[in-house]
């Protein structure tokens, strides 16, 4: 009986490295291979992590299994009388603070890639392609006429839609994300970009989508009653169709009905 | 213990379980407020007639006569006229049940549960009001306007775009809408009529007292089953009469000869234009100012007064406006340059022209012409950028965009 | 009296011969005797049953909330037509977001924490250092009375207009901050703030005497190095507070003051929310996240100290060998309380604090991962030569060690910030600090309760049922949270109603609704605990002093003790942990226990008063 728990505890750590290994299979998994370029740098870190993370979790898991099958009670045995060991505290202090130090160091440049403004694509980031505001519970999107920059107020020409937002394909791109009422995340699951919208701020995002296809956008912060409700989308276009497409949207817009009537 | 222990905790479990789960009622849709202050006897009649006709949430009946596109079904052998549900009402009624049910309620009375806290209040589409249209006066609005307001949302409100369910899924919640607003507007006209009748307890209580007077003889019973009987017997008629009325409404709606157009191009919004616009909008003929204030900022001396209450001679407690259905209601601030019926040069003119159907906002005059009424429409939206210029494709300051592209990269 | 009194070094005066004089000229009645005690062994109990009931509480809402996610907008069993029965009987988007606010607020707030400062600090902390009573016996009490007003605010604030709290257990501002912002944004949320204060002030209490007490009055012989981990977890938690609550406390002040008079710490000027008028006013919303973070991040070491020092007692107990490094583990849990207060930025990495700051978190918090290391390497050391004996509190011992593994090392992809971008607010997240929280120290809690149960009733718990309880419990638990890591991987996002609106989650419907069902075998296990618990007080077999066979001083004392705890000053030789000492022929030899030829380092004085 008192192997059980043995078995018990190495069966429930084996289940656990099974749903991990089966996960993929079953679609539970990453929304897809990475599909930006930054997205593909944070994905071979989930793996060099998990690598790490899952060699130490099945080697403790081996020997608490190993522990709880050797030294399992018996009447009349004795347990050894030992209070430690100086030399195993070093090693098992200085090996995971080495490992834990470089994984630190080592993704110290994708962090600066995504966040430092000095990392960014220049061009991109001197020509914002639209101004995202997010409210309760929805993405206003402002874009710029077409030709011209986006300003930080509104302008006479500049074209609206909600939560369709258009990008060229292909290369990066920026956007600058604001809040009108309370916190909300901008968060591209496929393309791994996740970036809160502050009220007060307004934060410069950059991201960049290999393929030209529509990709969801979530709010990944709570922002009240309608949080579910804040669907979006990015549809990554070729840069050809992205400007016939801004056309269209000026067309739409500044629509003032006359033709219709005209065609009686 | 062990054993027995175990099955009491199971048994205590199960029981709690089962506490909980006995057959449901049969869910209905929330009778509005007409139908609650009759008496029990003509409540009876409106809700069979409404479950006879429309059903319930759970089992929908798609009266054929009204112009919705239902999706096939069978017909019944006894009824041939009107259908069990078309699959279409179904999947409108499933689509409602998971992204309106919260704010516009099952009846689409506006008052589903999150309702109460919102500013504005979700529609209540009962009343068969609806504000977005493209049509003039009381007009019902075109599916296509419906459609419009589901794909762009409200802005400024917690209506919200639902462009992203596609076009398939935003045509079956506009017809649900509309099947919704038909069946409300039927129960409202249906109770009301009833009400004018003599049917609410109130009314009853009245017509008993003044009966007696002339005849100690008479019963209270006696004087409710004859307003009943009247009731009864033109019941087959009212309901006839009410539904091609509905019918028609709708219809008219939809005829693409009601939608209101310019008859002019949109005047160039140059400073002249907008100029015109300013003195008209101040002007004592149109009056805009009188509510949108002289700037623009909705503060204009009318939000100052106590306005009536409709059917009463009372007015309200606080001063300001008040919509169709009771609410407080401001003139739009048109400096924030939020549009909720949309921000395209044609759908400012429409509300300037029409004015907006359940809100206090009126039909611009006849003798304003078009080109006056662009003007108006020119320096409204000019607004947002201090009156200087106006939300246009800009066109002409081209060469200026340019010179802004260059600095912004040399910086 | 015994508040002004002791100093380790002098024996004669030590507390018991208060205890006793307290004793025979007092005779209280049940209501002070019950319900307004000063008895610390009391109050310990009144929280640890007020807090087990609480997680019944929290355990509803979280199956309100699982229920949600499995079925959204079906009809809720039991409870929905009650609730919204006009409206499809099914949860409101609004109710759920008080749901999961409420049922993280319950467990952290009035289970967790109280079930580990409130009711074993306050039972364990005098029987385990030898004292009579804890050094402010009358604050003591206050301090459980103190959580009364937070349950009665937590309770009412779901009767007020508008409902309870609904911006997350977080509360960041503006949500929380502008009345508009949400239905529970109105009077809940000023109710949730005065609340959590309330519980600040129950905790600083006890924070205050458990330092005191530690250092003040520990038996004779019974030093620094010679306490038991559980005292160690408990001194070190008690600092924490101490030192992070404070700043919770004036940040909920300046919440409030935002929200009633109009300061405008947190909520910057010229938002719209729900069609009011602008904001007015230049606060920083970020400025609520560091202050809030601050105090949160060592919360969740306060939530996991104690449980790390009492599992310890308990795997070196059933090992029936020597605790393995008792001084790196005291370091370790020093260290990781130290590093606590410079980690909470990374809470922060999307929120669009300074990049830099970002870099300097993620080395931070990095290193708080290495002495949560050593001390599991040290567990594994304590059981490693044991004589293992699978007691009930022995298998969730080392179910809190396999399952701390789970929680700790998917932490290190939180602490990681590129991968942080994509799991941040993620199920990833919720799956770890289950894991740390409920994994490891509710599993803790669990074997506690069935360890001191004898030492709190006089009587054993029924181990069959214990065993029963922790299968299905650990069954449960890790069929409704391993998955959640899975979700995460997916980018499922936490706190939304109805997630599948999104198409790019749909496909997960399904393992939703499996872990649902997990969950609900979880929360009918509980009942199990329940009934153990209630039965085993009346009806369980007798216990001795030591019915473990362990060497704690609190077991010297009766089973119950009386008032005053020990008969005679317990006079301490050695530390907690000499099992299979040579010494002796027993496997334990208890601290109290005195062995000629020992070397052990007392001061002679002591030793020969005592003999």
């Amino acid at each position: 009986m008192n192997r059980f728990w043995c078995l018990f505890f190495v069966a429930s750590a084996v289940l656990a490295v099974v749903v991990f290994s089966i996960g993929p299979a079953c679609g539970w998994w990453f929304p897809g291979v990475a599909a930006s370029p930054l997205g593909q740098q944070i994905d071979d870190l989930f793996y060099l992590i998990l690598a790490i993370t899952g060699v130490t979790f099945i080697g403790v898991h081996a020997v608490l299994g190993y522990i709880l099958w050797k030294f399992t009670g018996k009447d009349g045995k004795r347990a050894d009388f030992q209070h430690g060991s100086h030399t195993l505290e070093v090693v098992w202090s200085i090996v995971p603070a080495g490992v834990l130090l470089f994984i630190a160091l080592y993704q110290m440049d994708v962090w600066a890639a995504f966040r430092m403004k000095s990392r960014f694509d220049q061009e991109a980031l001197a020509n914002p392609i639209a101004e995202v505001t997010a409210r309760q519970f929805e993405w206003r999107i402002r874009y710029p006429a077409p030709g011209k920059v986006l300003q930080d107020t509104p302008q006479p020409d500049d074209l609206y839609t909600v939560n369709d937002l258009h990008a060229p394909a292909g290369k990066p791109v920026v956007i600058k994300l604001r809040s009108e009422d309370v916190l909300h995340s901008f968060f591209l699951p496929h393309l791994r970009v996740k970036q809160d919208a502050v009220p007060g701020l307004v934060i410069p995002v950059w991201f960049e989508a290999n393929e030209p296809k529509a990709y969801d956008l979530v709010c990944a912060e709570l922002c009240g009653w309608g949080h579910y409700k804040m669907r979006g989308q990015l549809t990554a276009q070729p840069q050809a169709d992205f400007d016939a497409y801004m056309q269209k949207l000026k067309e739409t817009q500044f629509d003032d009905g006359f033709k219709e009537a005209a065609g009686e | 213990m062990r054993f027995s222990s175990l099955s009491i905790i199971c048994l205590g479990g199960m029981s709690l379980a089962l506490a909980g789960c006995g057959q449901p009622p049969e869910p209905l849709f929330a009778p509005s407020a007409k139908a609650t202050v009759l008496v029990p006897a003509a409540q009876s009649l409106v809700s069979e007639s409404l479950v006879e006709n429309f059903g319930t949430p759970n089992k929908l009946v798609a009266w054929q006569q009204f112009p919705i596109n239902y999706g096939s079904a069978e017909p019944t052998a006894s009824d041939a006229g009107r259908h069990d549900e078309g699959w279409r009402l179904r999947e409108g009624r499933n689509l409602y049940m998971v992204h309106c049910l919260h704010c516009h309620g099952v009846a689409g009375d506006g008052a589903g549960s999150t309702s109460r806290f919102l500013n504005p209040r979700p529609r209540d589409y009962r009343q068969g009001v609806f504000k977005f249209k493209s049509t003039a006066g009381g007009m019902k609005p075109s599916t296509a306007d419906l459609h419009r307001t589901l794909v762009e949302g409200i802005p400024g409100t917690y209506m919200p775009s639902f462009v992203l369910l596609g076009q398939e899924q935003i045509g079956l919640l506009a017809d649900y809408v509309k099947w919704l607003s038909i069946r409300g507007e039927f129960e409202e006209k249906l109770a009301g009529g009833m009400g004018k009748a003599g049917a609410t307890s109130e009314e009853l209580r009245k017509s008993y007292k003044d009966k007696r007077e002339s005849d100690k003889s008479i019963t209270y019973e006696a004087v409710e089953n004859e307003i009943l009987d009247d009731i009864r017997k033109e019941l087959p008629e009212t309901l006839t009469e009410r539904a091609q009325d509905l019918t028609d409404d709708w219809l008219a709606g939809e005829n693409p000869e009601n939608a209101t157009f310019p008859k002019a191009k949109r005047v160039l919004p140059d400073a002249a234009s907008i100029a015109r616009g300013r003195e008209l909008f101040l002007s004592k003929d149109v009056k805009c100012s009188d509510c949108h204030g002289p700037t623009g900022r909705g503060d204009g001396p009318m939000t100052e007064q106590f306005i009536k209450i409709t059917d009463s001679d009372r007015s309200y407690d606080t001063p300001g406006f008040r919509d169709f259905w009771g609410q407080p209601i401001v003139p739009r601030n048109l400096t924030r340059g939020v549009y909720r019926f949309g921000r395209r040069p044609i759908d400012l003119y429409r509300k300037v022209k029409n004015g907006i159907h359940g809100t206090p906002m009126p039909a611009i005059s006849n003798r304003v012409t078009e080109e006056q009424i662009w003007d108006v429409v020119n320096f409204v939206m000019s607004l947002p950028f201090g009156g200087k210029e106006s939300a246009s494709p800009g066109e002409a300051d081209r060469d200026d965009g340019e010179a802004k592209v260059a600095e912004a990269a040399g910086s | 009296m015994s508040t002004l009194n002791p100093t380790a070094g002098t024996l004669a005066g030590h507390g018991h011969g208060d205890g006793h004089s307290h004793g025979a000229h007092h005779n209280p009645g049940f209501i002070s005797k019950y319900i307004f005690s000063t008895d610390h062994k009391v109050i310990g109990i009144q929280f640890l049953i007020t807090t087990l009931l609480m997680l019944f509480v929290g355990g509803g809402l979280a199956l309100g909330v699982r229920w949600q996610l499995a079925f959204p907008w079906r009809e809720l069993p039991i409870f929905g037509r009650l609730l919204f029965g006009s409206q499809g009987a099914g949860i409101s988007p609004e109710f759920y977001t008080m749901m999961f606010t409420m049922h993280a607020t319950v467990m952290i707030f009035l289970v967790i924490i109280p079930i580990l400062a409130g009711a074993f600090g306050n039972f364990l902390i005098p029987l385990q250092i030898g004292a009579d009573d804890m050094a402010f016996p009358v604050l003591n009490m206050l301090s459980y009375w103190f959580m009364w007003p937070a349950i009665f605010l937590f309770g009412a604030s779901f009767f007020v207009e508008g409902g309870a709290a609904a911006g997350g257990w977080t509360s960041y501002p503006p949500l929380s901050g502008i009345q508009q912002a949400a239905p529970a944004s109105g009077m809940g949320q000023t109710l949730w703030l005065l609340a959590v204060t309330c519980v600040g002030v129950s905790s600083m209490m006890g924070s205050v005497n458990y330092m005191t007490t530690i250092i003040n009055m520990r038996a004779p012989g019974l030093t620094l190095f010679r306490l038991p981990m559980t005292i160690w977890g408990m001194f070190i938690t008690a600092i924490l507070q101490a030192f992070a609550l404070p700043v919770l406390t004036a940040a909920g002040f300046m919440l409030v003051f935002d929200r009633l008079l109009g300061t405008t710490f947190f909520v910057p000027g010229g938002l719209v929310v729900n069609n009011a008028a602008p904001t007015v006013g230049g606060g920083q919303a970020l400025l609520w996240q560091h202050l809030f973070w601050f105090y949160s991040h060592p919360a969740v070491y306060i939530m996991l100290l104690p449980a790390m020092g009492m599992v310890s007692d308990i795997l070196a107990c059933f090992s029936r060998k020597p605790l393995f490094g008792y001084r790196p583990m005291v370091y370790s849990m020093a260290a990781i309380a130290g590093l606590g207060f410079i980690v909470w930025g990374h809470h922060m990495f999307t929120s669009g604090m300074n990049p830099a700051l970002g870099m300097t978190f993620m080395v931070s918090t990095m290193m708080i991962a290495l002495p949560s290391a050593v001390k599991t390497f040290n567990w594994l050391g304590t059981m490693w030569g044991g004589n293992i004996q699978f007691t009930v509190p022995m298998i969730n011992a080392i179910a809190f060690v396999s399952m701390f593994v789970v929680g700790g090392l998917s932490g290190i992809w939180m602490a990681s910030v590129p991968t942080d971008i994509y799991f941040h607010d993620t199920y990833y997240i919720v799956a770890h600090f289950h894991y740390v929280l409920f994994g490891a120290t509710l599993f803790g809690v669990f074997g506690s309760i069935q360890f001191w149960f004898p030492k709190m009733f006089g009587r054993m718990m029924s181990e069959r049922l214990g065993k029963l309880h922790f299968i299905l419990t650990f069954i449960g638990f890790n069929g409704t949270f391993f998955p959640m890591h899975l979700l995460g991987i997916a980018g499922f996002p936490r706190r939304l109603a109805d997630p599948y609106q999104y198409p790019v989650f749909e496909h997960l419907r399904p393992l939703n609704q499996g872990m649902t069902y997990f969950a609900i075998l979880m929360g009918f296990a509980q009942f199990i605990l329940l009934f153990n618990f209630f039965y085993s007080m009346f009806k369980g077999k007798k216990a001795g002093r030591n019915p473990w066979n362990a060497n704690g001083l609190e077991w010297t004392a009766p089973s119950p003790p009386g008032h005053g705890n020990f008969e005679s000053v317990p006079v301490v030789y050695r530390g907690p942990y000499e099992y299979a000492s040579p010494l002796v022929e027993a496997d334990y030899l208890m601290q109290t226990t005195f062995v000629a030829h020992e070397d052990r380092h007392v001061d002679p004085d002591q030793i020969e008063h005592h003999a």
